[in-house]
């Protein structure tokens, strides 16, 4: 962990529309600043809005006000091509539902972020090898999602997640989906990835276990984080 | 059972796009069908309601000479003294006006005719339409009749010769050497209604003065009819058969005269009208089965998206038969809508073919939608959609409410398959589910080969446009798999769009595969049709390298050829063509009776509904013909070209020789008779019997206007036997025309002349006319393939809906998205196009050789712009379909199952 704020969150707001009542706030004058290399995890009851945090801290759906500075990047003034272009780079995310491309095989959806930013074919080559060490999933490479299982899945949702060296990764409850013994390897995988390369961490969870491995923890009551 | 109805209405409701896309998507399949039905249906019922009119008579004996005495007795006989007769004397001769001549057809008639119906005149002052409350017998009244015994005996001419020959009522004809007075002008004959193509226009004069003309001489060729009006309660089509077999037994073999009834007329005329609606009524089966795709394809999608509900349902007790019910419900409100819209769209199109084949069919004719087109119209509404359906409604017999735990992924997942072992393992296998879902593919291949059967009403055609039509399909299988391989390959390029696209491409197997088909065969449909109908009007209006005549002229008696070419000379034409033209009977083949040996003999279920098919066409009014011309020329003419065999011999056949002589035939006259090379023909010419064997078969292209024949005989055969000939005079200016008709006619009153131009003209009118009602089935055709086009790229896209918001949280913008389904539905589109045109041509060439004698003509601009056409709708249609997807921000994702 480092003192250069990575991510800057300051009187962030968002609410839903609601059929003929008013707008539910989700997201309620929030600020919180995030340090380089440093990991948190951010929880809070189910429907307390973890996961509209999450998609606002990842550019995948915008604020209605109140201001997202990551890497001094003001997020809400980009346009959603800069956005995506933005996150392709900075951003990493992993999905409790793995969300991999059932058609691609392992390492060609550890490929495909590089392959968005048109990184040289080598380039990907050399770097995607090198993950998929990392994960122990070399021998896997060539197996769609559905040859592999839950925690298999998982660590190639991580691998995709690392393999554009982001500064900032988020995980939705990242071993929500895996039964204990096999969410614990996953996460073990994924702090011990992070740590050796000093990525800034925000994992969503209500799961306590993994909250508490995170060297802060942050706690989402009523759209405010304490 | 309320609420079950009410539900589904309430869905449908809520999913308003898709009801309305499902509506108006079967409703455009189903237009032109009903449209087609009803105009089939108004066409038999007003033919059946004005059939007596139509013949003028109960019955009518037609012959080429005037009845002799024991024909006349066995009439007497048969119909008994109470009958009504009518005598009607026709024939083409040339006429003339103020100094102008023309073709036209006398017609000599009785003050009888028309026992029915009536002729209608001019309506001016002096000459009023008969009260149409005393039909039969107060027509000459006024004008006066044509069998008098008047100075200047009357004529009534059509409106057309009128015209041409700038002639007024009370003004002078010339009909051969006698002159008429024009007494009146005929607007409309009762016969007149229904004959479309009329070569030369129509002049009536009266029987008794018909020998002053002169015209009646040898090669005359003349028709005889006379018509008979029975007493209510005749059983006419019993005593048509009786006059049949007496005037059979008369002579050995054919007879020489016709006897048709109102019945024959009603099926020769449907039959005519049944060619031209069977051809589009292929092509409405086409729209259907398009619109069929579509309307499955958006089933699918929609039943994709009501899967969650229908398994929660499950889940909370309803039972499997209830979850069907609601399903079906709702496609049975949807093919009742598109049922409702389809009549509507027929009741707006209906009276635009009555304008299109205006002179073609009756006047007066009214079309109606009748009740038993509404009944089809629903039940192709209802039922239609339900097979259309079936293959996709059989998906949810495996539904249960435990998806929603496991997610609704494991619903579709498939089952890996068991590795290949045999020699099979290149045939495509299939697992329980989808041996089902083949299953349910077989009733609506059941509904349509019904249809096609039924429209082309021959189990025969039907099942072959079928086949065909299957097999294009499988073709387009085969070519789309096989590019899958090509796919994979250049997927290895390192520009990421196309990688993407590429792998998208042949990863998804099956939905490519179908989008390249369902593609393929729209661009197949909207190729072949306009390709065959373009070759057939291109040879009508410009036959490839033959010269379209100027005049054509017949009953050139042999001492006139040399004075005529002289004549023609001296003006500085030229007689080409000239042919020798000899009537006579075609007795036997190979020993059996001509007509005897067409009924064939044959056994199993085919063959019996062939054997009706060929009952029906006889009675039908297939009428048989007793005379046929025949001729002989030194070589073939540019129009005629041998396809088998050897060229005839150019030795004269020798009289005393015991071989037969050497015979020519045009194939389809070859074909239509069952005749081949070798076989041996009896003839009888003037009496004389006459043996020829069968050496080859001419193609000859009839448009060419030039005299040609079905029958040619080797040289020497028919030189003694009496005979006129055929000639035709090459184009020249049109302002030189006149005065050569003029001058013709002058010299050689018996010779007719014929304005190739003008019959062109005719035809060219027709065809037109009956190309707009071809165009307007393709269009219809064409706009279910574009709607299916959209229904499959929107599905597939809609499937791909995850997998783009993956690619926007992976970083791709919204840009790169867009090129990734252009370049992916691009390429899909293009290829398919593009294979599915290249096959077009390839059948519609198959198409023209086979059914129209090679006509067939490259249109390269159409092909090419139904290319570009289709690449770019798939395109657009894949950016409209998705831009909804493109433009969503990828936060859905987190949101998803």
């Amino acid at each position: 962990m480092t003192n250069i704020p990575i991510l800057s969150v300051s009187r962030l707001e968002k609410s839903y529309p609601q059929a003929g009542t008013a707008p539910l706030k989700v997201i309620s004058n929030t600020g919180f600043t995030i340090f380089s290399g440093e990991t948190i995890a951010i929880t809070g009851q189910s429907g307390s809005g973890k996961s509209t945090l999450m998609a606002l801290l990842a550019g995948l759906d915008t604020p209605d006000s109140g201001t997202i500075l990551l890497k001094e990047q003001n997020l809400n003034r980009m346009n959603q091509d800069q956005l995506a272009r933005f996150r392709a780079k900075q951003i990493g995310v992993i999905f409790q539902q793995f969300h991999l491309m059932p058609h691609l095989t392992a390492m060609e959806n550890i490929m495909l972020p590089l392959e968005i930013l048109k990184y040289h074919p080598k380039k990907i080559h050399t770097r995607t090898r090198r993950v998929l060490e990392q994960v122990g999933l070399t021998r896997r490479r060539d197996h769609l999602p559905a040859q592999l299982s839950g925690g298999e899945c998982q660590r190639v949702a991580i691998a995709r997640a690392l393999v554009v060296k982001p500064a900032l990764l988020l995980a939705d409850e990242p071993t929500g989906n895996l039964d204990n013994n096999t969410g614990e390897q996953v996460a073990d995988l994924l702090f011990d990835l992070v740590t050796s390369s000093g990525m800034t961490l925000i994992v969503v969870t209500h799961n306590m276990d993994l909250a508490h491995r995170c060297q802060r923890c942050l706690e989402l009551k009523k759209g405010k984080l304490q | 059972m309320n609420f079950w109805v009410g539900l589904a209405f309430k869905e449908l409701m809520r999913n308003r796009r898709f009801s309305l896309f499902f509506v108006l998507n079967l409703s455009i399949g189903l237009v032109g069908f009903i449209a087609l039905n009803a105009f089939n249906h108004s066409i038999k019922a007003h033919l059946q309601d004005n059939l007596k009119e139509i013949l003028t008579a109960d019955l009518a004996v037609y012959s080429s000479r005037p009845l002799d005495k024991i024909e006349e007795n066995i009439i007497d006989r048969v119909l008994g003294p109470q009958r009504h007769t009518a005598r009607q004397i026709t024939f083409f001769s040339m006429i003339s006006g103020k100094n102008i001549s023309r073709l036209a057809r006398i017609v000599a008639i009785d003050d009888a005719f028309p026992l029915y119906g009536r002729i209608t005149f001019d309506n001016s002052p002096d000459f009023l339409h008969k009260s149409p409350d005393n039909k039969n017998n107060s027509l000459f009244r006024n004008p006066p009749p044509l069998n008098n015994s008047n100075p200047h005996p009357g004529a009534w001419i059509s409106r057309d010769l009128a015209l041409v020959l700038n002639i007024k009522k009370g003004d002078l004809i010339g009909i051969g050497s006698r002159q008429f007075k024009a007494d009146a002008i005929v607007t409309a004959t009762p016969a007149g209604a229904v004959s479309p193509v009329e070569l030369a226009p129509v002049i009536h004069i009266g029987t008794s003065r018909l020998k002053e003309t002169g015209l009646m001489g040898f090669g005359s060729r003349t028709r005889h009819i006379s018509y008979y009006k029975l007493p209510p309660g005749t059983d006419i089509v019993q005593i048509t058969q009786t006059l049949r077999n007496e005037f059979s037994a008369l002579v050995n073999g054919e007879p020489q005269i016709d006897v048709y009834n109102s019945k024959d007329v009603n099926q020769n005329l449907g039959r005519i009208f049944g060619y031209f609606t069977g051809y589009l009524g292929l092509v409405a089966i086409v729209a259907l089965f398009l619109a069929g795709i579509g309307t499955a394809y958006l089933f699918r999608g929609y039943l994709n998206d009501r899967l969650k509900e229908m398994a929660i349902l499950m889940g909370l007790g309803a039972g499997r038969m209830q979850t069907y019910g609601l399903v079906l419900c709702q496609v049975i409100m949807l093919g009742l809508g598109a049922t409702l819209l389809s009549v509507l769209l027929s009741v707006v199109v209906l009276p635009l073919f009555p304008e299109v084949m205006k002179g073609l069919i009756p006047p007066g004719f009214k079309t109606v939608i009748p009740p038993g087109t509404l009944g089809l119209a629903v039940f192709m509404g209802t039922l239609g959609s339900l097979i259309f359906c079936l293959p996709v409604f059989v998906r949810i017999h495996d539904l249960k409410p435990v998806v929603l735990l496991q997610g609704l992924h494991t619903f579709f997942s498939i089952p890996a398959a068991a590795p290949p072992r045999s020699i099979w393992k290149w045939m495509p296998r299939f697992h329980g589910k989808q041996k089902i879902q083949l299953i349910s593919f077989i009733p609506g291949g059941l509904v349509f080969w019904g249809l096609a059967m039924a429209q082309t009403r021959s189990l025969e055609r039907g099942t072959l446009f079928l086949a065909g039509f299957f097999s294009v399909f499988g073709i387009m299988a085969l070519i789309g798999r096989g590019l899958l391989i090509l796919v994979k390959f250049f997927s290895r390029t390192h520009r990421v769009i196309a990688k993407i696209a590429l792998r998208n491409i042949f990863r998804h197997k099956h939905a490519s595969v179908s989008c390249f088909v369902t593609i393929a065969m729209g661009a197949f449909l909207i190729n072949v049709i306009p390709q065959v109908k373009n070759g057939i009007q291109d040879e009508i209006s410009r036959p490839q390298g033959l010269a379209v005549p100027g005049f054509f002229l017949f009953d050139i008696q042999p001492e006139q050829l040399s004075l005529l070419k002289t004549f023609l000379d001296n003006r500085k034409f030229k007689l080409t063509n000239a042919s020798p033209l000899v009537q006579g009977r075609i007795n036997s083949v190979n020993g059996v009776g001509f007509y005897e040996r067409i009924e064939e003999k044959k056994t199993g279920l085919l063959d019996k509904f062939k054997r009706k098919e060929k009952k029906d066409a006889r009675s039908q009014g297939e009428f048989r013909r007793r005379t046929f011309t025949f001729s002989w020329r030194k070589a073939l003419d540019a129009s005629e070209s041998m396809v088998k065999g050897k060229a005839l011999s150019n030795t004269p056949w020798n009289f005393e020789s015991d071989q037969p002589f050497e015979v020519s035939l045009e194939e389809g006259f070859a074909q239509r008779f069952h005749l081949k090379i070798g076989d041996v023909m009896e003839f009888d010419v003037q009496g004389i019997p006459l043996k020829g064997r069968v050496k080859n078969l001419r193609k000859v292209r009839w448009n060419s206007f030039q005299p040609n024949f079905f029958i040619l005989f080797q040289k020497g055969v028919l030189n003694d036997a009496p005979r006129t000939f055929l000639a035709s005079i090459p184009q020249m200016p049109e302002s030189e025309k006149m005065p050569l008709q003029n001058a013709i006619i002058q010299k050689f009153p018996n010779i007719s002349v014929l304005d190739v131009k003008h019959t062109v003209a005719q035809l060219l009118d027709i065809t037109q006319r009956l190309t707009i009602s071809i165009n307007f089935m393709a269009w219809l055709a064409i706009l279910a393939g574009l709607v299916v086009l959209f229904s499959i790229v929107r599905h597939e896209t809609q499937t791909r809906v995850w997998e783009i918001n993956l690619l926007k949280v992976l970083g791709a913008g919204f840009s790169d998205v867009r090129r990734i389904i252009l370049f992916e539905f691009g390429l899909l589109g293009t290829t398919a196009a593009l294979f599915g045109i290249v096959l077009s041509l390839g059948v519609s060439y198959g198409i023209s050789w086979f059914f129209f004698g090679r006509l067939w003509v490259f249109h390269f601009g159409y092909s090419l712009f139904s290319l570009g056409a289709i690449s770019l709708i798939s395109m657009a249609t894949a950016l409209v379909a998705t831009g909804r997807v493109i433009h969503q921000k990828p936060v859905a994702l987190l949101k998803s199952l």
